[in-house]
């Protein structure tokens, strides 16, 4: 479980999220969507440990300490400063350790290998993160957060900047690794909404510096909240085939 | 293979060179005197500072995330020659105790063993045993000359500006490198200011300091020469896996379990300590700092644990054949080996930054 009772989350003196009660249980993947400074990033980086609450607790993994947090959360931060130039699988056991160890561990090579297999990595392990394309980039990044082995994820929009392909790969490994055991959890920031009513299970809602909605993606979609939080009309339609929603913005 | 084992030849090459280049042939000097008194020591400061500046700079190139930082960007080199101006122009034949020299070491040696504490204890024993040592041999080395201490002085206290600076507006990287510029701008206003109110033997004198060199006298001082590089290694080889998570990003480390608040403090101060020290020894010397680490990237890539021995051993091997060179380039006249790195940098960074790795 990771979440928070009565979060207020502030910048100096301004406040950005206020009385957050959230509790996320695992087995599902929770998207955080809203509109552009509802505060999705501030509320990940917070659970994260990297932004401290001015009120409020913590609760479960987000609530333990800097050396304990490691071994129950990962994060991918939403910048990633420009791919340095160590092959794949030297990025994927950057961190797959505890940060003081020298030489990587058999079992954290081990994860390594398991995250690029689940990622089809494995053919470009030898390869140097400069010379990937973006989207692979992305990908070897979110397989050094697979390889630190622990059951919560949180991704900080893991899509921007991919094409449509691309972005669909990489939630597709995300949620075959959420598959393999039911301890795992994610909670993925998300700027599209469709991304979310592709793939997340949950949705939790931001906006008016307060959680909206925290349901079923489908229900969290479909309601009135989501016209509410973004400020503008929004047209709906089921998809054919797959069973989910289709989101497009309308000007009024 | 061949681009790993390049820094160790350039290292054999610039020993071998720096032993037995001398300006009136080559080979093993006849006299014991020559090749144990002026060789040997000259050569193990060249290597302290040459692998000092290279750690340095690397330190500083990860921490601000910019590539072009040097170990004097924040003001290091600037602030030292403001110290060694003033003690030139204020007290030029003060000399300082042992014991007081001693002391201030060991306080810097203490107050970054407590910052490093936090982040691996046995980084911040292993400092406090070899800072020990190195005050020690400071106490019973008797008095030490004013210059090295004014400008440690310097140095030490354009870092401090940097980090108040920085805890009292939480500077970012980018504005970290702008206030060191400005500090660093401020120094040499100073300094300038100096040469204008000296007389011209003395401005001569100041003018010579800034250009570095390696002139030393007798063993001891070389010996002495290898405490910072001690001292710094033992403090950087804990700490080597944590620098390499800060690559991806300060969020990327901390999430990782890094103390990375602590762990950038403890560089900067490090850093200062050391290039303090260096600066100290053989004047402010340009460019090593810059080009080593630019040069074992491009062999080893960017996996910490390899970068930096490899910087350390160009940086060191780098310092030794420039030195070699300036000896005998206008003998028996010696080239300040400061002018001789800026003039072969200048080029050599040039062509780094045209020759694309393939």
């Amino acid at each position: 479980m990771i979440g928070g009772h009565g979060l207020r989350l502030s910048y100096g003196e301004t406040t950005v999220l206020s009385d957050i009660t959230l509790q996320l249980q695992a087995g599902s993947l929770h998207a955080l969507i809203g509109a552009n400074g509802s505060g999705k990033s501030t509320l990940l980086r917070c659970l994260a440990g990297l932004h401290a609450a001015s009120a409020g607790t913590l609760l479960g993994a987000a609530a333990l300490t800097l050396h304990e947090r490691r071994r129950q959360l990962a994060m991918l931060p939403q910048s990633l400063p420009q791919a340095p130039a160590l092959s794949v699988e030297q990025l994927a056991l950057l961190g797959a350790d505890a940060p003081q160890r020298w030489s990587a561990s058999k079992q954290a090579r081990q994860r390594a290998h398991e995250a690029l297999e689940l990622l089809d990595l494995l053919p470009l392990k030898n390869r140097l993160c400069q010379q990937l394309s973006g989207g692979e980039y992305r990908r070897a990044c979110l397989a050094a957060c697979f390889a630190q082995g622990s059951p919560w994820l949180l991704l900080d929009e893991p899509c921007a900047g991919l094409d449509l392909p691309h972005c669909a790969e990489l939630m597709a490994g995300l949620k075959a690794w959420l598959g393999v055991d039911p301890r795992r959890g994610a909670l993925v920031v998300m700027h599209d909404l469709n991304l979310a009513a592709q793939w997340a299970d949950r949705c939790l809602l931001l906006g008016e510096q307060s959680l909206l909605a925290n349901d079923e993606t489908d229900s969290v979609l479909a309601g009135d909240a989501l016209e509410h939080a973004f400020g503008g009309a929004l047209q709906r339609f089921r998809h054919p085939q797959a069973d989910h929603l289709v989101l497009l913005g309308v000007s009024p | 293979m061949i681009a790993a084992s390049l820094p160790f030849l350039l290292l054999v090459l610039g020993c071998a060179a720096a032993l037995l280049v001398g300006a009136t042939g080559l080979g093993w000097p006849a006299d014991p005197f020559i090749a144990w008194h002026l060789r040997l020591p000259r050569l193990l400061l060249a290597l302290s500072a040459g692998g000092g500046l290279a750690a340095c700079g690397l330190l500083l190139q990860v921490l601000l995330r910019n590539p072009l930082a040097s170990p004097y960007t924040l003001g290091v080199g600037s602030g030292a020659a403001l110290g060694a101006a003033a003690v030139m122009i204020l007290a030029p034949q003060l000399f300082i105790p042992g014991v007081l020299a001693g002391a201030m070491t060991l306080i810097a040696i203490v107050f970054l063993a407590r910052l490093t504490w936090a982040i691996d204890r046995r980084a911040a024993i292993a400092l406090l045993v070899t800072g020990l040592a190195a005050a020690t041999h400071l106490v019973f080395d008797g008095p030490q000359a004013a210059l090295g201490a004014g400008a440690w002085v310097g140095a030490l206290a354009a870092t401090g500006l940097v980090l108040t600076l920085r805890r009292r507006a939480g500077l970012s990287a980018e504005s970290l490198v702008l206030s060191g510029i400005a500090i660093a701008l401020c120094a040499s206003a100073g300094v300038l200011l100096l040469h204008y109110l000296a007389d011209r033997a003395t401005s001569t004198a100041m003018l010579r300091w800034t250009m570095g060199g390696l002139a030393s006298v007798g063993l001891r001082h070389g010996l002495l020469a290898l405490a910072p590089s001690a001292i710094g290694l033992a403090w950087l080889v804990w700490l080597l896996p944590q620098l390499n998570l800060m690559q991806l990003g300060d969020d990327w480390a901390q999430t990782r379990g890094v103390e990375i608040e602590a762990l950038k403090r403890s560089i900067l101060v490090a850093v200062a300590l050391w290039t303090g020290c260096i600066v100290a020894l053989c004047g402010p010397i340009s460019f090593v700092g810059l080009i080593a680490p630019h040069m074992a990237r491009r062999l080893v890539g960017d996996d910490l644990r390899r970068t930096a021995p490899a910087a350390i051993l160009l940086g060191a091997g780098l310092l030794a054949l420039c030195d070699a060179a300036a000896r005998i380039v206008m003998a028996p006249a010696e080239l300040p080996v400061g002018i001789l790195t800026a003039l072969l940098g200048g080029p050599a960074f040039l062509a780094l930054l045209l020759w694309r790795r393939g």
